[in-house]
Formats: C-alpha cells, structure tokens, sequence
C-alpha cells in the first residue's frame, strides 16, 4: 500500500508540541516536506531540524492563524519556497483556558467576552487556513485537508468545563461536511480527526513538574484514575496514534474517503 | 511491509472486495487465510497469492455455519500457529422491495451477513486473548443508513455495528481492537445485479464522482490491521467517497 507522500508538500498548523509536532515528523518518514507553523517559532525551528535530519525539506513559519494575513503569508511563504501546497492539516487550537485546565469555567460562569478566544483559534484558524489554500489546490486538481477536530464536538464526554471549546470544534466537523462537498469535483478530500483523551505535552508537562506544579500534576493524575479505566484499550492516546490517521487520511490510500470525521479515542465514547 | 508475517484470516475472499483484501495484505507481508463457499474462485485466488510468493491456506466453508467457522480459525492456527487479525468480509445480498421481502430472504442475509461475523469472531477472540492481543475487522456497509429494496441487508449490516461496539468493549482489554469498515458503492458483481438506475443515482450522490474500487476499502483494512492503528477501537470507517 503505497502512500504516495514522498515529495508532497504539507503544511501543518500548531506544530511546534504534541499532535502537530506528531504529525510533521510522520510525514517526514513518509518523504514528505513540512512547513511546520506555530507562535513559537523557536520550538518550531527544533522540529525543522528533526525533520531535515529525517532527510526531508521543512521551513519553519511563525503565524497567528486566527490573522488572515499572517495565513496568507504563509501560504505565500510556502509556495515561494516549495512551488506546491498538497497537504494542509489544521491541528492548532488551545485546550480550555491559556492560564491551565484547572482554571475551567462551567458555562454559567464562563464571560462572552471571552468566548472568541477558542472560536477564534479553533474555528476562525481552520477556516483561515482553508480559504489560503483553496484556490491552489483547486487550480492543481489536487489536495489533502485534514482537520483536528475532537470527540468533545460530537458528544458528550462527561467533561465540564469546556463548552466553548466543544462548539467550535464541533463546527469544525460541520465545516469539514460541507466544503468536502463543494470541492470534491476537483479531487480535494476533506476529512476530520476526532481524537479522544490524548497525552499532550501539557500532560507530560505535568508529570515533570510533579514538584512545582503540583495541582496540574494532581488534576492530569485524577483524568487518569477516573477516565482511562472507563476506556477499553485502557489508555490514553499518544500523539503519535492521532499523526498515523491523520498522515493516512493526507495519502492516496484515502482518496475515496472524503467528508468523514474519524474517531480514535480507545472505544472511550462508541456514539 | 505493514504486515509482515501477521497471520490475516479473511472470509469471503473468493472475489471482490474480499480477494483484493487479501492480496493487498499478502502484498504487505501478511500470510493470508483465504475462505469462501466457491471452491474455484478459492482455488484462483490461491494461485494468484501463491505465484505472488504469499503464504496462503484456502479453507472452503460457509462460516454461517458453526462448525465450518470454527473450521475455519482452526485451519488459521494449525498453519499458521497464530490468528493476528479476522477480517469478516463474506456477505450475500438479497434483494427485494421490503413488502416483498420473503422469510428465507431474511433469514439466510442474517444468517451469513451478521451470524457468521458473530461465529468467526467469536473463535478468533478465543485464540487472540491467549497471544495477548489482535484485531478483528468488520466489513459492514453504508446501506445501513438506509437503502432501497435493502432491508434484510440494512438490517445485518446495521447489526454488524452494535456487535462491533460490543466486542470492542468487551476485548479492549486484551488488547482486541474491533472495528467495521462501511463502503458506499463498490465496483463489484452484485453491484452489477442491482436494479436499473442504481449506478447512475450513486454515481450522481457520490461527492468524489465514482463508485469505489475494491482496493479503496482493502487500503482502509490495511491500515486498520496494522499496529499504526492501535489506539482505534469500536469505530465505523465510512469509505464512501463522500456520500454518507
């Protein structure tokens, strides 16, 4: 079964930790070249050196995805320095509030103002990303998205706290039905992941900072003891189970699948 | 090589999207157990595989049947010595406005669509617990959303979710993955023997503007059988080219 991604060129969002950082590196193995996107450029730049290492071509772009022109200057970035965009996987988003989980808010105390933050990242940053490279990749007759999406925008996890979060990415899911629709004459497939409980970097963060951090450190440990003994496989995800759907839906083995939203979650939520 | 040396049963693997599975994992290093109820499309598949430098065993039986699926994972141990992963692909269509539907309509599409995928898998996990792990795939289909003149078929392929679910429940801990596979419409014979107009309407509600190839659904059972796709269990991968 051959992937067909050697020599394809992928930009990944959000790829600096975790998920993304996943994902560029197992494109990277399949001969693929990265843009690896972020705010921090920094960390960015040590993933692009993984990569080139990996014997494949990478540039690191630093952009805010929820700034249509920092998106579209990216995308530029990308085309000047590699002639072709094929692959673009919306994976930047932000997990609950920046200051750490435990400063959830249940809906009723959440403030509107504060709303557009995860609807800007999560909603706005894919819809940004998408309209970048739409152009192109209809002009090509060619293309590959891939959306992170997460299984808090199917259902009901059991989770509180992240309401907010949960409707944008559930709107990334509606989005990933309709424009798959509208583009797939041109032979774009469109689909979404939606990952279950995945050990980020926050959560090996955590662990590491067991000392100075300890109610982070007491909050992840918790997740583990009630959830993942509910899971099946009775674990929690790596990112590197998410990057092997996603790189699979990127490649030619997928190009019958399109509109879909994939769940990978251990068998946690079966709905 | 996704698949070197697994030992992959897979029922049904005659013709069609079965026989391309089958060649698709021989092509990835699996040693591939073929079965179908036609003992010559089994023996050329078997030639074909063989020729290929594939280890192959062919078990002729209808895994409807207890005895002949039980057959079955015994041949898969005794060659092989081991069953890593049970693809239930064999299934037969029926088809009938529903009003029309006969009883032997009903029972034999339940009977070989949903009871065999219950009988195989059932043996199979028996041996999977002992090795310490597995997967079993389910070829399910997305009739059952509803399709016309396809009730019996909705129906087993329907049942087939809820017994996935259950099974992915049940041996997730013994490092069972169980998933189902549903293709939208594949160019296979008993597409050809759908009622006039079928083509053309799927063709016309497909986004991506063709039916699918057997080797469409065969890539997406590769990868489910391989250990890249360990942390999924208990989900229904829609292959349909964008048509639900």
């Amino acid at each position: 079964m051959d992937l067909n991604l050697k020599g394809k060129v992928a930009i990944v969002t959000g790829a600096a930790r975790g998920i993304g950082r996943a994902i560029a590196l197992t494109f990277a193995n399949e001969g693929a070249h990265v843009v690896v996107n972020d705010i921090d450029a920094g960390v960015a730049e040590e993933v692009v050196e993984n990569i080139i290492s990996l014997g494949s071509r990478s540039l690191a772009v630093k952009a805010d995805i929820t700034k249509a022109d920092q998106v579209d200057a990216m995308v530029n970035q990308t085309l000047d320095e590699f002639g072709k965009v094929d692959i673009l996987i919306n994976n930047a988003g932000i997990v609950y509030d920046t200051a750490g989980p435990i400063r959830r808010k249940l809906f009723e105390e959440s403030l509107s103002q504060e709303w557009h933050r995860e609807i800007d990242l999560i909603l706005y940053g894919t819809l940004n990303c998408i309209k970048a490279v739409i152009g192109h990749m209809i002009r090509q007759k060619s293309g590959r998205i891939v959306n992170i999406s997460s299984d808090q925008g199917r259902v009901n996890t059991g989770l509180k706290g992240i309401s907010i979060y949960s409707a944008a990415k559930g709107g990334v899911i509606a989005l990933t039905r309709n424009i798959a629709t509208e583009v797939a004459s041109y032979g774009i497939t469109i689909n979404a992941v939606c990952p279950g409980l995945v050990r980020t970097t926050r959560a090996l963060l955590a662990e590491k900072q067991r000392d100075t951090r300890p109610k982070e450190y007491e909050y992840y440990k918790n997740i583990e003891k009630s959830v993942v003994g509910s899971i099946p496989l009775g674990r929690m995800g790596e990112p590197d189970d998410i990057a092997k759907l996603v790189v699979f839906l990127a490649s030619d083995a997928a190009s019958w699948i399109t509109g879909q939203c994939y769940i990978i979650n251990g068998g946690q939520v079966m709905i | 090589m996704r698949l070197k040396d697994r030992s992959i049963v897979i029922t049904g693997s005659g013709r069609g999207i079965g026989k391309t599975i089958a060649i698709r994992c021989a092509d990835e290093g699996a040693r591939v157990v073929i079965n179908d109820v036609h003992p010559s499309n089994l023996r050329e598949v078997r030639a074909n595989l063989v020729s290929k430098g594939a280890k192959t065993i062919a078990f002729e039986g209808d895994i409807s049947k207890r005895s002949e699926a039980q057959g079955l994972i015994e041949a898969a141990v005794r060659g092989f010595g081991r069953i890593d992963v049970l693809v239930n692909n064999a299934g037969i269509i029926r088809n009938a406005p529903f009003l029309d539907l006969t009883e032997e309509d009903w029972d034999e599409v339940i009977r070989v669509n949903l009871k065999g995928v219950f009988n195989c898998a059932q043996f199979a996990a028996q041996h999977m617990i002992q090795q310490g792990g597995g997967r079993i795939i389910n070829i399910s289909s997305r009739a059952y959303l509803g399709a016309q003149q396809m009730a019996n078929y909705a129906a087993s392929k329907a049942g087939i979710l809820g017994l996935t679910r259950c099974m992915a429940m049940e041996l997730g801990p013994y490092g069972i993955t169980v998933n189902a596979v549903a293709p939208g419409t594949i160019d296979t014979e008993p597409v050809k023997s759908m009622f006039e107009g079928f083509l053309e309407d799927r063709i016309k509600k497909t986004p991506l503007g063709r039916i699918g190839s057997p080797d469409d659904i065969a890539y997406s059972v590769v990868f489910l059988a391989s250990s890249e796709a360990s942390y999924i269990t208990g989900e229904v991968l829609h292959v349909t080219g964008g048509f639900y």
